[in-house]
């Protein structure tokens, strides 16, 4: 078993115990042995019994391991963090921003730190981008994504 | 014959056809850019399915589907990187005749292996769908229950991955599947107190995190640099297709059956059925000594396999709710959407959408055969989009796409949580698939365990009262029993290793 494997376990079982103690309290049908809580108690236990199985069997098949690089370049955090960026901006700052500018800002610094530089570029492409996203979304397929202070882009 | 008439006249439509073009651009788009796979393609494409008619959102899906597997051998044969997981079992040989010169032979090959394959499957979901859902007409909650264990046993077993990964990933779909409102008792389950969970988490957001981020964030912490498209000779497609593929027809007949086959499996994808098919040609083959040096019998093989097993796919999904793949779990999103749910009463209801989409199977492989040949004589122009662009895009329309599920950014949220899960999951060798099996199919499993339940009043010999539901009772015990002891035999042979050493 690997120490990744042991983890999981260990966290499956919290998580089923957790499971079966919430369930406990849901109620069952009327005049039944079974209610909203039967199905999710036969998950957690399952659960349960598939992380102790991860923290003690041994998983021989290899699969693809996800690299995280030992140093991590700051091209690479730049990218993750703004990736993360485009919807956290979307959801807090267009009802003040509007859309097309709390998109196209970390849409941009995506597009930078990916291309490794081509600001020119890179910033009209994402203003352009979010411009055609907005526009099609909003007028063909009638989203209602904010408008803020830029309107609509391009007079559309 | 009504009914057919009235989906003749569902097809033969503009707005269809336009969305078929659509779609099956969009799809020779994503299939042939190494890392964004035709589920991914068809999870982005969802967003835009909410503003459309059954039938074109239907079409739309098909399209998508089926072009994004045949534009998978694009990078495969021209850089040795298979666009999609369906395309890998034969990149070695696409790629081996293209270095000979003889691209032309191994893309053209594919993309009429791809079409027979594509045609075959439309051939047999078209006939087997509507008998099928006769027989299941007559099951009661016992047959579906069973069905759907079976459904997803199958999907934790054939996952690249250990049965115990597979088995979590399936109970973390099936969990998430309970949050919500009770359907028996109204009662709030794992809701936190949240007005939008309420209603369940919805799992169209989910999946988009699940394909989409989860691969974005990889690719990210990969941070490879982009491979380059060589220079390589095209000579004439339609010389290929006109005159090679009839040589080797029964091999493209082999590969579409077993592609079928293979995608009305639950959990078996058009990878499996492109590997089994590649498997099958090498044992059947006098010349072994070719596969993986360019052999046209694997490639027609596993090409005519991998688009067959869309279609195969859509079988238990259209005739039992159960999906045959990720990419057919979407579906039943879209159909759910269209306010279409998936069973047999569908075909009682509604035949005439059904056989509308049953056309456009057809009409989207006559598609693919000409926007492929187009695609293959573009695709080292459209292999050089750089990803630093593209992945910026895939962002963005996931962002809106998850938004526009019910206008509000709570599906975005749970979008990016399904992202992030994902991703830890295949870090750790958990497969994602079962996962959005079980939140598929969740509910039907709940929903018929607890009718089972009360209608058996604790005797549960009645789950196997019934001719049919005591079969497929019998097969999935057996199935578990089989793996269990598998896994201690296993073991033991580890252990004996280890003592050896």
């Amino acid at each position: 078993m690997t120490n990744k494997d042991r983890i999981w376990g260990a966290l499956l079982v919290m998580l089923s115990l957790g499971l079966l103690y919430k369930t406990s309290s849901f109620p069952s049908l009327p005049g039944q042995l079974v209610g909203a809580g039967t199905f999710p108690e036969v998950i957690a236990t399952l659960l349960g019994v598939c992380g102790i199985l991860l923290f003690f069997t041994k998983d021989k098949k290899k699969f693809d391991q996800q690299v995280i690089p030992n140093e991590i370049q700051l091209r690479v955090v730049i990218s993750l963090v703004s990736l993360f960026a485009v919807p956290l901006f979307c959801s807090f700052f267009s009802s003040i921003i509007g859309f097309t500018l709390s998109a196209a800002i970390p849409t941009g610094v995506l597009m930078i730190s990916l291309r490794g530089g081509k600001w020119l570029q890179s910033v009209f492409l994402s203003a352009l981008l979010t411009s055609i996203v907005f526009v099609v979304f909003t007028k063909a397929l009638l989203v209602p994504l904010a408008d803020g202070p830029l309107g609509t882009p391009i007079g559309f | 014959m009504d009914v057919y008439v009235q989906a003749m006249e569902m097809v033969f439509r503009l707005d269809v056809f336009l969305t078929l073009l659509a779609g099956g651009a969009f799809g020779l788009f994503m299939g042939a850019m190494p890392g964004l796979t035709s589920t991914m393609a068809m999870a982005l494409l969802v967003p835009v399915t909410f503003f459309l008619p059954p039938v074109p959102a239907l079409a739309l899906m098909v399209a998508a589907s089926s072009m994004a597997i045949f534009s998978g051998d694009l990078p495969g044969a021209l850089m040795r990187i298979p666009g999609t997981p369906a395309s890998a079992a034969y990149c070695e040989d696409t790629y081996y005749l293209t270095k000979t010169g003889r691209a032309s032979i191994g893309l053209g090959l594919g993309l009429g292996a791809s079409v027979v394959g594509g045609m075959a499957g439309a051939l047999i979901l078209s006939l087997s769908a509507p008998l099928l859902a006769k027989v299941a007409l007559n099951f009661s909650s016992y047959e579906y229950f069973w069905l759907a264990c079976l459904g997803l046993t199958c999907a934790t077993l054939v996952s690249q991955s250990t049965a115990v990964k597979g088995l979590v990933s399936l109970l973390i779909g099936l969990l998430a599947a309970t949050v919500g409102l009770d359907a028996t008792t109204g009662f709030p389950r794992f809701t936190f107190g949240l007005t939008e969970m309420m209603g369940g988490i919805s799992f169209i957001p989910a999946m988009i995190g699940m394909f989409a981020v989860a691969e974005l964030i990889s690719t990210i912490l990969r941070n490879e640099k982009q491979a380059t498209v060589p220079q390589y000779e095209m000579g004439s497609l339609w010389k290929v297709i006109s005159t090679r593929m009839w040589h080797h027809k029964a091999n493209a007949v082999r590969g579409s059956l077993i592609g079928t086959l293979v995608g009305a499996l639950p959990g078996a994808g058009a990878d499996i059925a492109a590997w089994v098919s590649y498997a099958i040609a090498k044992k059947l083959s006098k010349k072994t000594e070719e596969f993986g040096k360019g052999t046209e019998e694997g490639i027609v093989a596993a090409s005519s396999s991998n688009n067959s097993s869309i279609a195969g796919g859509w079988i238990p999904t259209l005739v039992f709710g159960i999906p045959g793949d990720s990419g057919a779990a979407i579906i039943i999103g879209v159909l759910y959407l269209k306010d279409l749910a998936p069973g047999p009463t569908l075909f009682l209801y509604k035949p005439e959408v059904l056989y509308a989409v049953f056309a456009t199977f057809f009409i989207a492989n006559i598609l693919l055969f000409l926007m492929g040949t187009v695609m293959i004589k573009l695709s080292s122009h459209i292999l050089k989009v750089p990803y630093g662009v593209l992945a910026p895009c895939i962002m963005m329309f996931c962002v809106v796409g998850a938004f526009a599920m019910n206008n509000s950014y709570f599906g975005v949220a749970v979008m990016m949580a399904a992202g992030v899960l994902a991703w830890f999951m295949k870090g750790n060798g958990i497969p994602v698939a079962p996962a959005i099996l079980g939140m598929v199919l969740g509910n039907l499993l709940e929903k018929n365990f607890l009718t089972s339940m009360v209608k058996a009043n604790g005797d549960p010999l009645l789950f196997f009262s019934r001719p049919i539901s005591a079969a497929l009772g019998i097969v999935t015990i057996l199935i578990w029993c089989l793996q269990i002891y598998s896994s201690f035999k296993s073991g033991r042979r580890h252990q004996q290793n280890i003592g050896n050493l």
